[in-house]
């Protein structure tokens, strides 16, 4: 068991490792995109030199040898402005300072060590100008989490709800009418239910806010009320997921033996579903529950872009606006939704082998 | 005990001279597909959800290619957001080409005095409101704008200043009796209101406070009037300056004088000039020393009046238009329109004008007017004429958009189904490919085994785990949105789900005696593969795929949504099919900024008309799973 879990996270972080690694590499061979302003694109790649992503040469301009140094470059360097970046004087330091970026290769592994030895993952270009890009991102995780979390809580009791009605009342009307929910809310794309309910709550009887309120400067009640779309747009699809793989597990284990046993000692339909077979169904609904966790997150980016929620999703979009592109917000919130999805899914294997003892984790057939 | 003897000859051979041969089956012999066949035409909710899906197809084939390409390809100004028109259904007032407006500025002017609702007149015609839909309500706001009235207006001094001032608008002229009747609403008593007379409209002109004509001083709330007389003589015209004024600079900017009136008034106590709400919030500000003086004049609890109500956008887009041409116009329409001379009959209500038949540009003539240029002898004629509306727009007759018409004027209907033509084929195309890639992955993996397949899981495990916004991002970043970045968004690990069917499926066939025996007979690793294991395994694969449509259908509506897949104006060519930049995502994104104008149409139609979609496809998917795998049925 100990050896089984040990050599899970070895591999998730084999996967993240590799993952990043790729990211990385196919995000460096674009063209860097600096800050626009002079003096914070100075002090960014500045930064950068200190990092150890670029090297730096420079010139006096008062010094006509050296100028015109810097103007064979301007006009022959095949990279300015991609990855060589010339920077005008700051201030009155009478400083031209050219930029190199060393090669991939190099940079990589500085990228690493600075990770490894001091958690640096670079400064942001555009969405917040040189502020650290995990500060960013870890700021904006909790909203993120929140969100997920509260969409957890709504689904959950409203799905074992449906699920067991459904499953006790098979083939009747109640059975039949949830079965047309179920198939609807799972077919419709969330953003269409997002829009069809700012549709009816916000706009046609005007409860609740059209888009997300701005968090810290409104107050607790109109945050709580920003919430509610958000959670209804993601619960529904899941209420309707949970209640399907209730009632499927359900009804099979309402044919086994010990439920006809169960109701031979003389307990009534219900007592021998609530007490016997609820129990067994539930056995393989718990990775799926944990793993439905994973699910939420992955696909909330689109949620906090149309409701204009400031998660990590909506500002990983924002470092990818056209022309303008944030590669360490990027890389950071990569690292941020690599990470959870890959620890949910170990916790899902694991879960398996604490809920049901028949499962050995990590046996030779 | 005597025993029965039973000799040779006593038995005969039974069919001796028959040729034993196998019979023919009774019943009607069926392959694999028709019992699906059967099985699939058993549940007549999925046959009639493969109907629609059926109908869908169809329409987004052939609708664009019968509406004509105006109506959807450019952008036709005089149609931006026409609401939904659907015959018969418009009869039972539904989608009638009503819209409905919300929370638009009322003309005061038009304030009914029995019923007290007024309505807005720009941009609106009294005759094609529906009046009985017709509400009102208030809005408090500070907007300096004439659509509000009253409130107060607030004149405040900014950080460390010591005073501010306004300035009427105009030069009032005092005659004997004329009072100035300032009703203040409140006032901060840390500093007095001081009013004074200037010749001059700006403080510039003058170089101290002392040079005007101080009225009186105000520091408490209520009306208080003064008397210009003591200041000027009769007839004398001076602007009338409010200021005030603190004895020190302020700290915190907080100080302030709220005013609900101002009145100039004559001898009879009638209002010569009188300002509030608005008009009050006109009032210039007035400084003589720029230094010390400085502060803002805000509008505090004015209130508009709005008015929610239906209109006929239809009937006041097409009605006919009243317009004067000249004759040479008028003569070269008659020989443009054969038989339009020969359909005038006279108008029976109105002796000076005539009518024309249906169907030509102008519907009557009102009346004639001959002018003579004076001096010169020449006559020119005009005709006052009405024009038919449906005409001068490119219509013969009023014309029905069923799901209306989006910002740009383009009929919501053929846009639809042209996006959804665009999702379709970029859907079963990404499905293709997945099936193609994930096939020969797993069959692979799980056929050679062993280290190969171990290697190959591995390489799927870090692929599948790759978040899906990090390979957004990467492929925006390396080469942008557009059709290649939307397809390799579909692809990049839709294969992953096909290749996993394929290999379990391949674990389950591959130590079967048939494969054995194909082997021991000399047969190729391919043969075995496509010949004689994957025809077992592939019911269950193509139900994946065909399951697999509609995800990647979400997918892509996400992605243009966002503005990471297609969007308005591209075009992509695949051999003879030319798929163009409208796409399900790309309308929802173009609708979701018109909800709050309330064109609500723009995102229905394409919500319904996609839940539809995604609904009869997963039904469509189910009854093939269960047609082709009876024993996954309900699964």
């Amino acid at each position: 068991m100990t050896r089984y879990i040990i050599q899970r996270v070895v591999w998730i972080f084999i996967i993240l490792f590799t993952t990043l690694t790729i990211t990385f590499t196919l995000l460096k061979l674009a063209p860097e995109y600096p800050p626009t302003k002079n003096e914070e694109k100075d002090i960014w790649l500045e930064k950068q030199v200190q990092d150890g992503f670029y090297t730096s040469v420079y010139y006096n301009i008062d010094d006509p040898e050296d100028m015109a140094e810097v103007d064979y470059i301007r006009a022959n360097e095949p990279g300015v402005n991609q990855s060589v970046f010339i920077v005008t004087p700051v201030r009155d330091s009478g400083v031209v300072k050219v930029f190199y970026r060393v090669p991939i290769i190099t940079q990589y592994f500085r990228w690493v060590g600075n990770i490894v030895r001091d958690w640096n993952w670079g400064t942001s270009t555009k969405i917040r100008v040189n502020v650290p890009a995990f500060t960013i991102i870890a700021e904006r995780m909790p909203l993120t989490l929140y969100l997920n979390l509260s969409a957890l809580l709504f689904y959950l009791p409203f799905g074992f709800f449906f699920g067991i009605l459904a499953a006790l009342k098979k083939d009747t009307v109640v059975d039949n009418i949830l079965q047309i929910l179920i198939m609807v809310f799972l077919s419709v794309p969330s953003l269409v239910l997002l829009l069809t309910l700012i549709i009816i709550l916000s706009y046609q009887f005007n409860l609740l806010p059209s888009l997300f309120p701005l968090v810290g400067i409104e107050s607790f009640g109109k945050v709580a009320q920003g919430f509610v779309i958000p959670v209804l747009a993601v619960g529904l699809p899941s209420i309707a997921g949970l209640t399907r793989i209730l009632r499927a597990e359900l009804s099979e284990v309402l044919t086994s033996e010990f439920v006809l046993l169960a109701k031979t000692k003389g307990l009534s339909h219900t007592q021998a579903v609530l007490r016997h077979a609820i129990r067994n169904s539930l056995v393989p609904m718990v990775p799926i529950i944990i793993g439905s966790f994973a699910g939420l997150l992955g696909g909330s980016f689109i949620l906090e872009s149309v409701y204009a929620i400031p998660g990590v999703g909506r500002i990983t979009l924002q470092a990818l606006v056209a022309g303008g592109y944030d590669y360490n917000v990027i890389l950071v919130s990569s690292a941020f939704y690599s990470a959870i999805g890959l620890s949910t899914a170990l916790i899902v294997d694991l879960s398996y082998g604490i809920i049901d003892p028949q499962i050995r984790m990590g046996a030779r057939k | 005990m005597s025993q029965k003897e039973y000799t040779k000859d006593m038995f005969v051979l039974v069919q001796e001279n028959e040729r034993l041969l196998d019979k023919k089956l009774k019943t009607k012999q069926l392959t694999y597909f028709q019992d699906a066949m059967i099985r699939f035409t058993k549940n007549k909710y999925n046959v009639i959800a493969t109907v629609i899906l059926v109908i869908f197809i169809l329409l987004s084939i052939f609708v664009p290619i019968i509406t004509p390409r105006n109506l959807f390809a450019q952008t036709n100004s005089s149609l931006t957001t026409l609401p939904p028109r659907i015959p018969l259904l418009e009869n039972l007032g539904i989608l009638n080409g009503t819209k409905q407006f919300k929370n638009q500025p009322i003309d005061y002017t038009t304030v009914d005095p029995v019923t007290g609702l007024g309505y807005p007149t720009i941009g609106f015609q009294a005759d094609y409101f529906l009046f009985d839909t017709l509400t009102n309500q208030d809005v408090i706001g500070t907007d300096r704008s004439p659509q509000f009235r009253g409130g107060t207006n607030e004149l405040f001094v900014d950080t460390e200043r010591s005073a501010y001032a306004i300035v009427t608008p105009v030069a009032i002229s005092f005659l004997t009796g004329h009072t100035i009747e300032v009703d203040v609403n409140e006032i901060d008593p840390a500093g007095v209101l001081k009013v004074y007379l200037s010749a001059l409209s700006v403080g510039s002109g003058y170089a101290s406070w002392d040079d005007l004509a101080l009225l009186g001083t105000i520091t408490e709330a209520g009306v208080h009037v003064l008397d210009p007389m003591t200041a000027i003589a009769n007839g004398v015209a001076r602007y009338v300056v409010f200021k005030y004024e603190l004895p020190a600079p302020s700290t915190d900017g907080s100080e302030y004088v709220s005013f609900n009136s101002i009145a100039v008034k004559n001898a009879a106590d009638v209002n010569v000039n009188f300002y509030d709400g608005y008009p009050l919030a006109m009032f210039a500000l007035y400084n003589v020393d720029s230094l010390t003086e400085n502060g803002r004049f805000v509008r505090k609890n004015a209130v508009m009046t709005t008015a929610n109500f239906r209109y006929n956008v239809y009937e006041a887009l097409f009605a006919d238009q009243r317009s004067t041409i000249g004759d040479a116009d008028y003569d070269r329409i008659l020989q443009e329109n054969e038989g339009m001379e020969d359909s005038i009959v006279p108008d029976p209500d109105n002796p000076d004008g005539w009518l024309f038949g249906e169907g030509f540009p102008i519907v009557s003539v009102v009346s004639v007017e001959i002018i003579s240029l004076p001096g010169t002898g020449i006559t020119a004629t005009n005709y006052v004429v009405m024009l038919d509306g449906s005409y001068a727009l490119g219509f013969e007759t009023t014309p029905y958009f069923l799901f209306g018409t989006n910002v740009f004027g383009q009929d919501l209907f053929t846009l639809i189904w042209l996006g959804l033509r665009t999702s379709l084929l970029l859907g079963f195309m990404a499905a293709c490919v997945n099936i193609f890639v994930g096939i020969i992955w797993g069959a692979t993996s799980a056929y050679y085994g062993g280290q190969v397949d171990i290697m190959m899981e591995r390489f799927t495990d870090i692929w599948g785990s790759f978040p899906q916004i990090t390979m957004i991002a990467i492929i925006t970043v390396l080469i942008g949105p557009g059709f290649t970045a939307l397809f390799i968004f579909m692809v990049y690990d839709g294969w992953i789900g096909a290749a996993k069917v394929t290999r379990s499926q391949f674990y389950r066939y591959k130590g079967r005696e048939y494969v054995l025996a194909a082997r021991t007979l000399g047969a190729s690793d391919s043969r075995i593969i496509f010949k004689h294991i994957l025809p077992n395994a592939l019911g269950t694969i193509i139900t994946r795929v065909v399951l697999s449509i509609p995800s990647v259908i979400f997918l892509e509506v996400n992605l243009s949504y966002l503005g990471f897949g297609i969007g308005n104006g591209q075009a992509f060519r695949i051999g003879p099919i030319t798929l163009t930049g409208t796409s399900i995502g790309v309308i929802l994104n173009d609708g979701q900024q018109q909800i709050f104008a309330g064109n609500l149409w723009l995102v229905i139609f394409p919500t319904i008309i996609v839940s539809i979609l995604m609904i009869t496809f997963n039904m469509f998917g189910n009854a093939l799973r269960d047609a082709l795998n009876p024993q996954l049925r309900g699964s």
